[in-house]
């Protein structure tokens, strides 16, 4: 005898299956069953050809990623958003992308692929300008420096720094998240920053949360540092790349600066409060990676 | 202010023809349809009195435009973000 409901399948939920209307979200797993696009695109050191990688079961296609790259060093040039909304991250110059596959092996944290940034100059720049009230980041320092931003964007032509901080400080390596409303000052205006002084090689979950009264900066999931908003007035819009959000790089002066050393593994943001779903978000993401 | 070793231009069109030059040397792009467009990028030292572009020195540049020189370059203060 066949029962109708064996043959029923449960697709299992992705995150952003169950947490819709990203703004903007990369990573090495697949976070939308929509998403039917690739995973990053890599340069090969051997000769400089670019391929695109997509997904196996779920996960990122080391396979295809180990095959492509066998016995050289492979750099990732776009890492593509998985939002719906092509907000792609893309660096152009060879020089400052970051590495996937060392000599031919997948470079991992926690078990999992990783793009590694050297802190010099690696980092992604944006397609379009995003202003996110949700921020949350697989990413794991491995050397401490002058501020070395997870996310940051610019402000104006005419500002002295940019507008989003999502950043570790020195010497304490404590997490930040500000955004700044006021041309021509360095001080943010609303700033959440953690009272917890996180280790280098060791893996965290960094979220920024913003609403109209409140700002917080959470490390694996539990809340670190709050600070008072009210509605912001300076919209990431202007300056060296238009208001776009750069990645492991933040701004000053109409300059790239504060290059984080270290891997990013999964990055998400959202411009809609996702202060009820924040426990969620950061669950699904911590029983992938495994972080705390 | 930042020592730096690198290759400094006068003008900005020496800086980009220092960029095509390695550019044409390492091939890059493979294909117009290649996202990396350089295989190093130019900087504009905008503090400087008189200002000037630099190239960051790497090994894989030395082939191609030979040995760097040092310089400083007037740095933003330090930021308070």
């Amino acid at each position: 005898m066949l029962f109708p409901f064996s043959f029923l399948k449960t697709t299992p939920s992705l995150l952003l299956d169950l947490y819709p209307s990203a703004a903007a979200a990369y990573s090495v797993r697949l976070l939308r069953t929509a998403y039917t696009g690739n995973a990053i695109r890599v340069r090969r050191s051997s000769d400089n050809t670019e391929q695109d990688i997509g997904f196996s079961g779920g996960n990122l296609d080391t396979s295809a990623l180990t095959t492509f790259c066998s016995g050289t060093n492979g750099f990732v040039t776009t890492w593509y958003d998985q939002s719906g909304n092509a907000n792609n991250a893309t660096q152009t110059t060879a020089a400052n992308q970051p590495q996937i596959v060392s000599s031919g092996s997948v470079i991992t944290q926690n078990g999992k692929p990783s793009l590694l940034f050297d802190g010099s100059n690696d980092s992604f720049l944006s397609t379009t300008a995003i202003d996110p009230l949700f921020i949350t980041a697989v990413n794991t320092p491995n050397t401490t420096a002058v501020y070395n931003t997870i996310m940051g964007a610019d402000s104006s032509t005419a500002g002295s720094s940019g507008s989003i901080y999502f950043q570790y400080s020195t010497p304490t390596r404590t997490a930040t998240f500000a955004r700044k409303t006021i041309l021509n000052t360095s001080t943010p205006t609303f700033v959440a920053t953690s009272n917890r002084q996180e280790t280098n090689n060791t893996t965290n979950l960094t979220t920024g949360t913003r609403t109209s009264t409140t700002i917080a900066i959470y490390t694996n999931n539990v809340v670190r540092g709050t600070g008072t908003t009210a509605a912001p007035s300076l919209a990431p819009t202007g300056g060296t790349d238009g208001g776009r959000f750069r990645l492991m790089a933040g701004y000053y002066s109409n300059s790239v600066v504060d290059y984080l050393p270290g891997n990013l593994t999964e990055f998400i943001a959202y411009t809609s409060d996702q202060s009820a779903n924040r426990t969620g978000i950061n669950t699904d993401i911590n029983t992938y990676y495994g972080i705390y | 202010m930042a020592f730096i070793n690198g290759y400094k231009y006068i003008i900005e069109q020496e800086a980009i023809t220092a960029r095509e030059s390695v550019d044409t040397y390492y091939g890059i792009p493979v294909t117009p349809d290649d996202v990396t467009q350089n295989w190093v990028d130019y900087q504009f030292a905008e503090l400087n009195t008189p200002q000037f572009w630099y190239i960051v020195f790497d090994e894989s540049l030395l082939v191609v435009l030979g040995t760097p020189s040092e310089f400083e370059v007037v740095t933003p203060p330090f930021p308070t973000e």
